[in-house]
């Protein structure tokens, strides 16, 4: 709960002016039946004098109050939907740093629920929750003080009846939650039979079983209609049980208190004032429920929001070096495994690039192709002194210098929801000649022309969407407008045929001439041309050199190379075809 | 999962649409009338115990007469019990029938759905689908808990109220009537702005959503591009312009709820200084002055009700628009014929097929032109051709997926058109290459809720290659298969192999999966797919060099047409499409099999 609370505290001065319109509202809102109480007993005593005064003070409430509700709706909610702003802004500028080690773990739904439905949860409990406990205290507090103010015998016979209807309260609504519950599960069971009888159809109709599962929906659906039943008849009795028993104090109040009246020991005016204060303690009764429900979940939510932040994200020590001038690049009997791993990814691989030259690496999947460009990229963490990079120890340098250095165009291409424009240029100061030229290379420039907005045209859900090729050919655009030291291509070429594979590669020795050049790929044409071609398996290099050399040695390169050229140009496989 | 198209507002109100919306309640009018009954009594009840008030204070306080106090108290009692009652049988049959009738909806949809045409049914998002069976049918389920009801229960109040303070004073009460027309401007008002500024933040919400999806899902490229700082910014305005949408709505809701107590406060202070004067004129009790206070609210809250419940009939309509379009649906045409038992031959005759359903499909429409070919009962047709050539279409027209725009599909003889589908289809072994798993058990999985003997399903598992697979499964042949998480993608294809062994069929459709799968499961896969192949007729979308070569005829399709047709040997001598398509995939097998090493 003080948690909660100490979430607000950057808002401490919103939240303090929707309190003190919060208490402000309660005292006018309770003074309403005692101006009625007074003036009831003036006109019992044919005293018109107050009269006018009192109509005027009661307008005076309805304008002050309804100021004041604004007042502390504006701020009070206002508030905790800053904080759901802020706490989203802080949960997004974590997540997105989130080291490779740990994100892998999380799922993006499950990142999205945490964004989504645990933040509104602290929202919740931080606004409304506040709000209601806050206001019912007050309002508790002041109603109390009121009726005993003006009987404190009939106050306590007409609190009577109060524990009894917070019990029934209390009961009542654990039953009705029971079987809300239950109905909730069997709707979400109904729907989730509905989703598989259609994503399943092709199976079950092609096997002529459509009745028998429209049979397992009925039952689906009758269980359902059983349980919303059960809950609707439990609320039809419980919902207006509360009602009912505070009319046990009504009667009270008009049995005892009006014998009190006719004893002289209460005031007409106070009578008709005491109801009045009566009415607005309802409410507080019914608050704490609520209120209770709501910080309990909220405080779960900020448990989890908690613990996702406590998560590592990618930093660099105060000593990390910065990039070398050199773009040589060497592995000195590199071996990795992942964490968690029996068996090691990568071992023993030793080779030196010199800086400008081109390296190829091919090898069967899951050779350890990526995992090797990913500790290139300091994406997972290479052992000390196995990577280095113009001399340098790669695990000691600034990522960010690492990454500035060495651009990758990755094996998934990740494209978002913006221009092609910004796509390409990604945050880099760029000309517009600049992108035309990357996008000319990456052989995409043709097709964005083509475009309804050419480069300006959007990307994604709300825009066009591109395929598999063509993403590929956008990011490889993207990586080459940065012209990098060393450019990284992590099988980025898979969904683009043959045909612009050759293109683009033979674009890329012209342009990469002197440039250090990674290419890791699947078809031998791709790296035919690498000053160095290294064959991974099972994490180790079985094979190296050229092309000339691994053809005349005969090994699994070779026939690579030979089956590719037997496959045809690969038109039945490639989307670009 | 609320589509852009599900917030579309009705235009006004339908009344074909209002008339379907009764007819679905029809049935049950009698609980319906009862409970219309019941809430004008709660209603009336409601309007009764301020009178009772009234004469406590005037005929027991201000008259000392202790009776009348005891008598009033009594009725209090009896009023409030009486409320109770009709208020809890009231909800109690309300409930009860609109529950009822909403399940009759959901199994309508739900059958409509399913007896759905396949083509349809694929083409929809299913989200949307579902929908319309689950939450578009509780929407609807307000249009009768809460709209009949709620107006009958309001406008009663309304009217009740009313009635007793003209009887009691008619200048007064047309002087609290006057706080009628500005509430019900301010609701309306409220209503039509708080539409906009709702679907403002929902829009924003989704927005921000969406950022934070794609953001997310990429971010490790934004890490490796080192723009972390920058989505960081780009996020502050997406999500700032989420916090100005609800800050307008916030304004709009802060604003409401205070306009109509300023509006309730100045009737109050209307009525106590006009009600003061004619007290002290001696034309009205005390009683009667604080009956009219007490009354006010009374007379409000239903006038501001009104106008949600408009809102909610709206949404309730629109929610029936959607329901009605699948409740319209047609059914997916079949024949009524079941010729015997079957022996298993297909052909096709001069088949033609366009997807174009409206009007002459144009040349480029056509998917097949004019294919013909029979296979004998007990024989093996391997379909092979290029992407789009039209191999899957043959498939779906042998199932009855799809029918022949031109020329015919038959079995044994049989046109398939005046056949029984689900008879038809109970006989044919499909096999797909996604196989969808549900998430009951294996076994359920297998049977797809027909009730086989398990010693079958255990034989089908064996003949599969999957039975100690399952074995090994906690549970065995009842594991759950939530998810399908326990199998392999090799394996899921053994289960739809193992689903059609299980029915011991006649003809097979089978389309061969091509996912990469491991060098063991795709020699499973290969023995369970002869086992399954022997000594039945089957037609087969070949991706294995040894299933078209084990086939007893062969068809190249090229272009929705068959470019030849014949054995392997006599093919292959032949060195056209069909060598070229053989050399290259014996060297995409090849291939995969090196890059498996």
């Amino acid at each position: 709960m003080w948690r909660l609370l100490a979430c607000l505290k950057p808002y401490r001065g919103r939240v303090a002016l929707g309190m003190l319109c919060l208490l402000a509202v309660d005292l006018v809102v309770m003074w309403a039946p005692r101006v009625l109480g007074a003036e009831i007993d003036r006109l019992a005593r044919d005293d018109g004098s107050g009269l006018s005064r009192s109509a005027a003070t009661l307008l005076a409430i309805g304008v002050a109050s309804a100021g004041l509700r604004f007042g502390w709706r504006w701020c009070l909610i206002g508030a905790s939907r800053a904080l759901r702003r802020d706490l989203r802004q802080r949960l997004y500028e974590h997540l997105a740093r989130l080291h490779e080690s740990v994100a892998a773990r999380r799922s993006v739904g499950e990142m999205l629920s945490l964004a989504s439905s645990d933040i509104e949860a602290v929202q919740m409990a931080c606004g409304f929750g506040l709000l209601a406990a806050a206001d019912a205290l007050i309002l508790m507090v002041i109603g109390l003080v009121m009726l005993l103010d003006l009987s404190p015998a009939l106050t306590l016979a007409a609190l009577v009846p109060l524990p009894a209807l917070a019990v029934v309260a209390w009961l009542g609504g654990r039953a009705i939650h029971a079987r809300a519950t239950t109905a909730q599960e069997s709707t979400a069971a109904f729907a989730e039979r509905v989703r598989e009888s259609l994503a399943g159809a092709r199976v079950i109709k092609a096997h002529g079983r459509d009745d028998a599962f429209l049979a397992a929906l009925d039952d689906a659906n009758r269980r359902l209609m059983d349980d919303q039943l059960a809950l609707a008849r439990w609320s039809a009795m419980v919902e207006p049980l509360a009602a009912l028993l505070a009319g046990v104090t009504v009667i009270v109040v008009l049995l005892y208190g009006g014998s009190l009246v006719l004893d002289g020991a209460l005031g007409l005016g106070d009578f008709v004032a005491f109801t009045g204060c009566l009415a607005l303690l309802a409410w507080p009764m019914s608050a704490v429920g609520m209120v209770v429900n709501l910080a309990r979940r909220g405080t779960a939510a900020l448990d989890r929001l908690e613990s996702a932040q406590a998560e590592p994200v990618e930093s660099d020590p105060a000593d990390a070096l910065p990039a070398p001038v050199d773009d040589a690049l060497a592995a000195h009997a590199l071996t990795f495994t992942y964490p968690g791993a029996t068996r090691a990814a990568l071992s023993d691989v030793t080779f030196a690039l010199n800086a400008g030259a081109t390296l190829g690496i091919v090898g069967p999947t899951g050779a350890g192709k990526s995992t090797l460009a990913h500790l290139l990229l300091r994406i997972h963490e290479p052992p000390t002194g196995a990577l280095t990079f113009g001399g340098v120890d790669l695990a000691r340098m600034r990522r960010g210098d690492v990454r500035r250095a060495v651009v990758v165009v990755p094996q998934e291409p990740v494209v978002f929801s913006t221009s092609v424009l910004e796509n390409i240029a990604f945050g880099a100061p760029l000309d517009d000649a600049a992108v035309a030229g990357a996008a000319e290379a990456a052989r995409i420039a043709d097709e964005i022309a083509a475009m309804p907005d050419g480069y300006a045209t959007l990307l994604g859900e709300r825009g066009l969407t591109l395929s598999g090729g063509q993403r590929q050919r956008v990011t490889l655009a993207r990586a080459l407008a940065r012209d990098p030291r060393v450019l990284l291509l992590d099988d980025a070429l898979s969904s683009v045929d043959a045909r612009t594979e050759a293109a683009i590669v033979g674009d890329l020795r012209r342009r990469r001439a002197g440039r250090t050049t990674i290419i890791i790929a699947h078809r031998a044409s791709a790296v035919r041309h690498a000053d160095l071609i290294i064959v991974l398996d099972h994490g180790r290099i079985s094979e190296r050199g050229t092309h000339a050399g691994l053809l005349a040695a005969g090994g699994w390169y070779a026939r690579l190379a030979r089956l590719q050229l037997a496959a045809g140009d690969g038109a039945l496989d490639g989307d670009d075809a | 999962m609320s589509a852009p198209d599900d917030d579309r507002p009705v235009a006004g109100l339908d009344r074909r649409l209002l008339r379907r919306l009764l007819a679905f309640a029809w049935p049950h009018r009698r609980a319906f009338i009862v409970a219309l009954l019941l809430a004008m009594a709660a209603a009336g009840c409601e309007v009764l115990l301020p009178v009772m008030i009234k004469s406590a204070i005037d005929g027991g306080l201000i008259g000392r007469d202790h009776g009348h106090l005891v008598v009033i108290a009594m009725a209090v009692a009896g009023i409030m019990i009486a409320r109770y009652v009709a208020g809890a049988v009231g909800a109690w049959l309300t409930q009860g029938a609109t529950q009822r009738v909403l399940a009759e909806v959901r199994a309508k949809v739900c059958a409509r759905l399913m007896r759905a045409a396949l083509p349809w049914i694929e083409g929809q998002p299913i989200g949307r689908l579902m929908t319309r069976a689950t939450s578009d049918v509780a929407a609807v389920g307000e249009m009768y808990a809460t709209v009949l009801v709620g107006v009958v229960r309001d406008c009663c109040l309304l009217i009740g109220v009313l009635t007793v303070l003209l009887v009691v004073d008619a200048r007064l009460g047309i002087l609290a009537a006057l706080a009628l027309p500005p509430l019900a401007c301010v609701s309306w008002q409220f209503r039509a702005h708080a539409r906009g500024a709702f679907r403002e933040v929902r829009t924003r919400v989704a927005a921000v959503l969406a950022w934070l999806q794609e953001r997310l899902s990429g971010a490790r490229t934004l890490r490796l591009f080192a723009r972390e700082a920058d989505s960081a910014r780009e996020f502050a305005v997406v999500n700032g312009a989420e916090y100005r949408a609800n800050m307008r709505q916030l304004g709009l809701f802060a604003l409401f709820q205070p306009l109509i107590q300023l509006i309730a406060g100045a009737a109050a202070a209307l009525l106590l200084w006009q009600g003061g004067l004619a007290v002290l004129a001696g034309d009205l009790t005390l009683g009667e002055l604080n009956l009219f206070l007490l009354s006010l609210d009374l007379m409000l809250s239903p006038a501001r009700d009104l106008a949600e419940r408009y809102a909610q009939l709206q949404s309730a309509l629109a929610a029936a628009e959607r329901i009605v379009v699948v409740l319209d649906l047609p059914v997916e045409p079949s024949g009524a014929g079941r010729p015997g038992e079957l022996a298993g031959s297909i052909a096709f005759d001069d088949v033609w097929f366009a997807y174009r359903g409206d009007g002459e499909p144009t040349d480029a429409d056509w998917v097949l032109r004019g294919v013909t070919f029979s296979a004998a009962a007990g024989t093996r047709l391997a379909l092979v051709g290029p992407t789009g050539a039209g191999k899957t279409t043959i498939a779906l027209l042998a199932l009855g997926f799809l029918r022949p725009t031109r020329g015919r599909v038959l079995i044994d003889g049989v046109d398939l058109a005046t056949i029984d589908l689900s008879w038809l289809r109970a006989r044919i072994g499909a096999v797909f290459q996604e196989s969808f798993l549900f998430a009951g058990s294996v076994a359920e999985n297998l049977g797809l809720r027909a009730d086989l003997p398990r010693a079958r399903l255990h034989a089908a598992l064996v003949a599969a290659q999957l039975d100690r697979a399952v074995a090994a499964l906690p549970g065995g042949l009842d594991a759950p298969l939530a998810g399908g998480g326990a199998l392999s993608s090799g394996e899921r294809q053994l289960l739809a192999l193992a689903r059609a062994l299980a029915r011991d069929p006649r003809l097979i459709v089978l389309d061969e999966a091509t996912a990469h799968v491991d060098v063991a499961t795709e020699d499973r896969i290969r023995r369970a797919q002869a086992v399954l192949l022997a000594g039945r007729t089957a037609l087969i979308i070949a991706h294995r060099l040894a299933t078209i070569r084990d086939a007893d005829a062969i068809l190249v399709l090229e272009h929705g047409r068959i470019a030849d047709q014949g054995p392997h040997a006599e093919l292959y001598a032949r060195a056209g499409l069909y060598r070229e398509l053989h050399d290259r995939q014996s060297a995409i097998d090849e291939l995969a099999d090196l890059e498996r090493t």
